[in-house]
């Protein structure tokens, strides 16, 4: 962004330093609202498509009243969160209760800052995004535990334990399983990682491609990805037949929108690592973009990342409403004794593989071969 | 390999293919639209079915007037109120269905010996804002002879009751204690 900034603006660098640190801070301040503006209107729309998609499975219709196919509905929705009564418990610890929401609600729009939705659009271009991502989101399960203690509740303080075991538990596969994907292009820069994925007609060159490990990798990655983010089949942190709301039991209004609004987010995060991760980023398949003018490529990679990030979160309501919840052993069961070992093993694999071939994968191997 | 580590690669694979088969399940919902078996109320209404049990109605020109459906009705629902009319017929002067009361049981169509006289209709949309207005009222109304003493009939303002009434001797009468008084 700030690249994309100094080209329209001139060379900033040359003027003074008042004048660029007022470029800077309305860079940051505009890219921030930019940012913030489409992750809110990405979560009003992913509340839709939830419902639509649940709709689907279950051959209702789902929302279809306010406006055009019920598209409006979050609008609908929204408001009338924002004219709930605010309750706030009179045993609560209201500092902590008060502060949860933001907190869950600021680590999950943090985690959109490093992501590069293409060849310039990016917020920050961080040496470190992958890893940035991993520690901003896992400020989540404190903040959870903070709004679950503080609202001084049997079931918020039991989904509260659950969400920071299950989290803190997921978080092993997660790392390892990404692990076994960063060590391919041996960064952590999502940009390096989206131009190592280069060529091969756009596809091919992915990393989930790249050897058999990292192809299971996605795979334990996706899965514990889903526990991370608390959603079915891995939701017991808010398990309503047990719980009631889990550790959002007495938040209200728009407090409650705040940790659904992350939810969302989180979904959107967990998707856009694995798009640019194992499925190439903002890579275009099939289409070489180097002729075309720099505004359609730009835009072309923008929804081509976007629409892979889409059918990840697609997958996830897919499996949303297909499977039933597992219980808190067989979750945590499911975490230690088979995903981590997993993962172990796939780490291992993987750095086998980037050993013995020297770092190629499949695609390269394959087409060295019948090249010469 | 040992029993055990057979059985943990055994579930393994259990879990895969079970979670593939559910999903297998579930996609054919998902991406083909038009499956949808939910009807848009108001726009679309469902046809009832040929037995289904709407709204209590009475034809009240076959109606003989035998009483036998206010007698049978377990929640006096029907209130039937009769006078004798020159030709010795019974005449349903008051024939009040309240559908608050009723339980839509059908014993009173079982009980109606005139065929069509009493059934339920398919209409079931007869919500109101008052209990008043659920009475539907069939009554033929008083007889049109202003000549005849008031007192050899029942009295208008008369409270109407339901059932077998037995200060009232033309109640209560069956489809052939009325055929034999016509004789």
């Amino acid at each position: 962004m700030i690249e994309l900034i100094n080209n329209i603006i001139g060379n900033i660098h040359s003027s003074t330093p008042m004048i660029r640190w007022l470029v800077y801070v309305m860079v940051i301040v505009i890219s921030s609202v930019i940012v913030l503006s489409f992750a809110l209107l990405y979560e009003g729309f992913a509340t839709y498509a939830e419902r639509k998609v649940a709709g689907d499975i279950q051959a209702r219709i789902g929302p279809n009243r306010v406006g055009p196919y019920g598209l409006l509905q979050f609008v609908a929705d929204g408001v009338k969160l924002l004219l709930k009564e605010d309750i706030i418990p009179f045993y609560a610890d209201k500092w902590l209760f008060i502060i949860a929401p933001y907190i869950v609600f600021t680590a999950s729009f943090a985690a959109f800052v490093p992501l590069s939705y293409s060849d310039h659009v990016y917020v920050a271009n961080m040496n470190v995004g992958v890893l940035y991502i991993i520690a901003v989101s896992s400020v989540v399960s404190m903040a959870i535990l903070m709004g679950a203690w503080g609202s001084n509740n049997k079931w918020s303080l039991f989904g509260g334990m659950r969400a920071v075991a299950q989290i803190v538990s997921y978080e092993i596969p997660i790392i390892l399983s990404l692990l076994a994907a960063i060590i391919i292009p041996s960064s952590l820069d999502m940009k390096d990682i989206i131009l190592y994925q280069s060529g091969g007609l756009g596809i091919f060159r992915w990393i989930i491609f790249n050897n058999p490990f990292t192809l299971l990798a996605f795979f334990i990655y996706f899965t514990a990805a889903i526990a991370e983010v608390n959603r079915t089949p891995f939701d017991i942190p808010e398990a309503e037949s047990e719980l009631v709301a889990g550790y959002h039991t007495e938040y209200t209004g728009m407090r409650f929108a705040f940790f659904f609004m992350a939810e969302y987010g989180d979904m959107f995060i967990v998707s856009a690592i694995a798009a640019t991760l194992f499925f190439g980023g903002w890579q275009i398949p099939f289409i070489n973009g180097v002729a075309m003018p720099l505004w359609l490529r730009e835009t072309l990679q923008v929804v081509v990342f976007l629409t892979k990030i889409f059918v990840l979160i697609y997958v996830m309501m897919w499996i949303r409403w297909t499977l039933p919840r597992l219980r808190v052993d067989q979750l945590m069961e499911l975490c230690w004794k088979y995903l981590t070992p997993i993962a172990f093993f796939d780490l291992i694999g993987a750095s086998v593989w980037v050993l013995l071939f020297n770092g190629k994968g499949v695609y390269d191997i394959l087409s060295a071969l019948f090249v010469h | 390999m040992t029993e055990n580590s057979k059985g943990y690669f055994k579930k393994m694979l259990d879990a895969v293919k079970s979670v593939f088969t559910g999903l297998g399940v579930t996609i054919g919902y998902g991406v083909s639209p038009g499956r949808e078996v939910t009807q848009q109320y108001p726009e679309v209404k469902r046809e009832p079915y040929d037995r289904f049990r709407g709204k209590l109605f009475v034809d009240i020109n076959i109606c003989t007037g035998c009483t036998a459906c206010a007698r049978i009705c377990p929640v006096d629902a029907i209130v039937l109120k009769t006078v004798r009319d020159e030709n010795k017929k019974l005449r349903p002067v008051v024939f009040d269905i309240d559908n608050a009361r009723c339980i839509y049981c059908g014993l009173c169509v079982e009980a109606c010996p005139v065929d069509n006289c009493l059934y339920f209709r398919k209409e079931y949309e007869f919500s109101s804002y008052s209990k008043d207005e659920l009475i539907s009222h069939f009554g033929l109304g008083e007889l049109p002879q202003p000549d005849k003493p008031a007192a050899d009939r029942p009295s208008p303002d008369m409270p109407a009751q339901a059932g077998p009434a037995k200060d009232q001797p033309v109640q209560g009468k069956t489809d052939e204690t009325r055929k034999e008084e016509g004789k």
